[in-house]
């Protein structure tokens, strides 16, 4: 089983271990400058993207900001309904799961922790609130909890009645993880929850989330746009590009042998520690394209070197090849013959 | 003060003598807003003179000098003390109807402070109430309430009150309610748009993933995140609704004699008020004293709590 699961994958998988999370098909339009007497303009932030995630397993979003990726989040964590397409929570759709049933499956760490902790409140009424919304445990059992969780996360116990204005933002987003974990979920999704922070602070909320992962058996949809992070955390990554999956398959494959032209571009980006070399040369100079009005044929290619002429004609298929997938007319055999 | 006691309790409770256990912390809000505000000198002074009205008003049996309806027509508009003919006995003179002016003024203290309090309050829950919804739900709930604040404003309160009032009948429970139902609009515009930005926040985001109910979002994150600046508008608005009742009083629409408020004492001086101007200066400068001392008492809470209310 692959990170991403086809409309075609044989049913029979799911039945011998059923999924942590699926998508199939999500899409979500949104309609800009929308007023009661006229539709506005839609804008297809995620159109069609099916991926699917086993219990244990880490899978990486990628993709340039814009792409869809926070929308696609947010959807996953039943914070913005999909306009079409489904969820599955460990094989059940997600219209059919309470919400507060969900809540204790699936948790969010975001991205800014700034904004993820509310300002009145102390650290620990802050990591307390889910076990006040489920009822978990006396007053006395839920304290006793918060502190234990804050010791996991590496948090003093005497930050329990401070503020998050007193905190670093790490330290928040430590908060943040402990909160998320306290209900013990099974799946996290972190919606780039590194990128507010210092680089040095990076690495051990990385390992921070690393470590946990092995203790409580979590599953970790990770999205992100720093590639050596995904590289870091990941087991599958899935490149995303103006709401769709591109390319995707187990993090090693893509890293070291990208084959969509985005995706080697974007392995191209990363930046070297070695001074004097400057950025590097990715040929993606014409920017990000409008997403209310996408290019047509394959959408990447008026930024693709390798672009041919049925590329602004024609859609890609996706094609899978075993735990890989790939939406381009380069690797598309069909494509070739014609 | 507060960040050595919490840790010492924290640390009292857990004595787990972590690695990191170092002894900075960063102060809490609470205690900088409590630095800030003992070097504010305008909250000083508003909330001095506002407690110096409360305790007047709380205590008016204790300190007033005479009864404030007791009438002795031998003894009718005496100077103040320090008039050509004042005298101790009658510190701030007496009225027209020789009723003592400092008694009455103390206990139409009483008046202004209910009325204003009262009235705010009834304001606040109504603005407050409106603009969480609509700044929350957005929508055709935001519309409504849009149109509401809409037709409120376009009401003009002096005349409105002065109809509603001359059609009720001056009782204080009546002019409470009509100005608490002319002065909600101010809470209502400000804790609609602050509800709409904090609406897109990550810690909303986080409470509705927890499972978190609409009205505990609405209670236990968003509301106490407004309370600052309800408590400010509250000030203002307080200040409005003393100013409009005496005005109504003044009017004769407001409070009806012979029931002390400072409205009326000057409504009441205005047929004498160029041969002894001080009953209507008297009052005036109480209503000018009370309506100041409220304002800076609000800006003051504001300089102090702002910083906070940012983040």
């Amino acid at each position: 089983m692959s990170a991403l699961a086809m409309k075609e994958r044989p049913q029979v998988a799911t039945a011998i271990e059923p999924l942590a999370f699926e998508t199939r098909d999500l899409s979500k339009v949104f309609h800009i400058g929308r007023k009661w007497y006229a539709g506005g303009q839609p804008l297809r932030a995620v159109d069609g993207v099916s991926l699917s995630l086993r219990r244990g397993e880490v899978l990486a979003i990628v993709g340039e900001s814009g792409c869809g990726k926070t929308t696609l989040s947010r959807m996953m964590l039943g914070l913005q309904p999909p306009s079409s397409g489904e969820i599955f929570v460990g094989g059940e759709p997600l219209t059919n799961v309470d919400r507060k049933v969900f809540a204790r499956r699936v948790q969010p760490v975001f991205q800014d922790p700034y904004s993820s902790l509310n300002p009145r409140k102390t650290i620990g009424e802050i990591i307390r609130d889910p076990l006040l919304i489920h009822n978990i445990g006396t007053a006395k059992e839920q304290v006793a909890e918060v502190e234990a969780m804050m010791e996991r996360v590496g948090l003093a116990r005497r930050q329990i009645h401070s503020y998050p204005s007193q905190l670093s933002g790490g330290q928040r987003q430590r908060v943040a993880i402990a909160r998320a974990l306290i209900i013990k979920p099974e799946i996290i999704i972190c919606d780039e929850p590194t990128s507010a922070l210092d680089v040095s602070v990076q690495a051990q909320i990385l390992n921070l989330l690393q470590s946990l992962r092995e203790q409580m058996n979590l599953t970790y949809l990770f999205i992100s746009h720093d590639l050596s992070v995904v590289e870091y955390m990941s087991d599958y990554v899935a490149v995303m590009y103006l709401g769709r999956i591109v390319e995707a398959g187990p993090t090693s494959e893509v890293m070291n042998a990208p084959r969509h032209p985005y995706t080697r571009a974007l392995m191209k980006s990363i930046l070297t520690p070695e001074p004097g070399l400057g950025l590097p040369d990715i040929h993606l100079g014409r920017g990000f394209p409008d997403p209310l009005n996408p290019p047509s044929g394959c959408r990447f290619h008026p930024r693709c070197i390798d672009a041919m002429d049925k590329c602004s004609s024609i859609v890609p298929r996706t094609l899978t090849d075993g735990e890989k997938i790939i939406e381009c007319h380069l690797h598309d055999p069909e494509m070739a013959k014609a | 003060m507060s960040t050595i006691v919490t840790r010492t309790a924290v640390s009292g409770a857990a004595p787990a003598g972590r690695s990191d256990d170092f002894d900075t912390l960063a102060p809490s809000p609470k205690a900088l807003m409590r630095k800030r505000a003992k070097g504010h000198v305008g909250l000083i002074i508003g909330t001095t003179i506002i407690a110096v009205i409360v305790l007047m008003a709380v205590f008016a049996p204790l300190i007033a000098p005479y009864d404030p309806y007791a009438q002795d027509l031998s003894r009718r508009l005496i100077d103040p003390v320090w008039g050509a003919k004042g005298s101790w006995d009658n510190i701030f003179g007496t009225d027209a109807l020789g009723r003592d002016v400092l008694s009455r003024l103390i206990y139409g203290a009483r008046i202004s402070l209910l009325v204003g309090f009262t009235a705010a309050v009834i304001a606040g829950i109504i603005g407050t109430a409106l603009g969480i919804l609509g700044g929350y739900y957005g929508g055709k709930v935001d519309a409504f309430v849009v149109y509401l604040i809409n037709v409120k404003l376009a009401l003009p309160v002096i005349l409105v009150a002065l109809s509603v009032s001359s059609i009720s009948g001056g009782s204080i429970m009546a002019l409470i309610i009509l100005l608490g139902f002319l002065t909600w609009d101010r809470y209502a515009v400000v804790t609609r748009s602050m509800t709409q930005q904090m609406r897109e926040r990550e810690f909303i985001m986080s409470s509705k993933a927890a499972g978190a109910s609409n009205s505990r979002i609405l209670w236990r994150e968003i509301l106490p995140n407004l309370m600052n600046q309800v408590i400010i508008i509250a000030s203002l608005d307080m200040a409005l609704i003393i100013l409009v009742e005496a005005a109504l009083s003044f009017l004769g629409l407001g409070i009806r004699p012979p029931t002390p408020s400072w409205g009326l004492m000057v409504s009441e001086g205005r047929a004498v008020m160029f041969f002894k101007p001080y009953l209507i200066m008297i009052p005036g400068a109480a209503i000018f004293l009370l309506v100041i001392a409220i304002n800076m008492a609000g800006d003051g809470i504001r300089d102090v709590t702002s910083p906070e209310g940012r983040g």
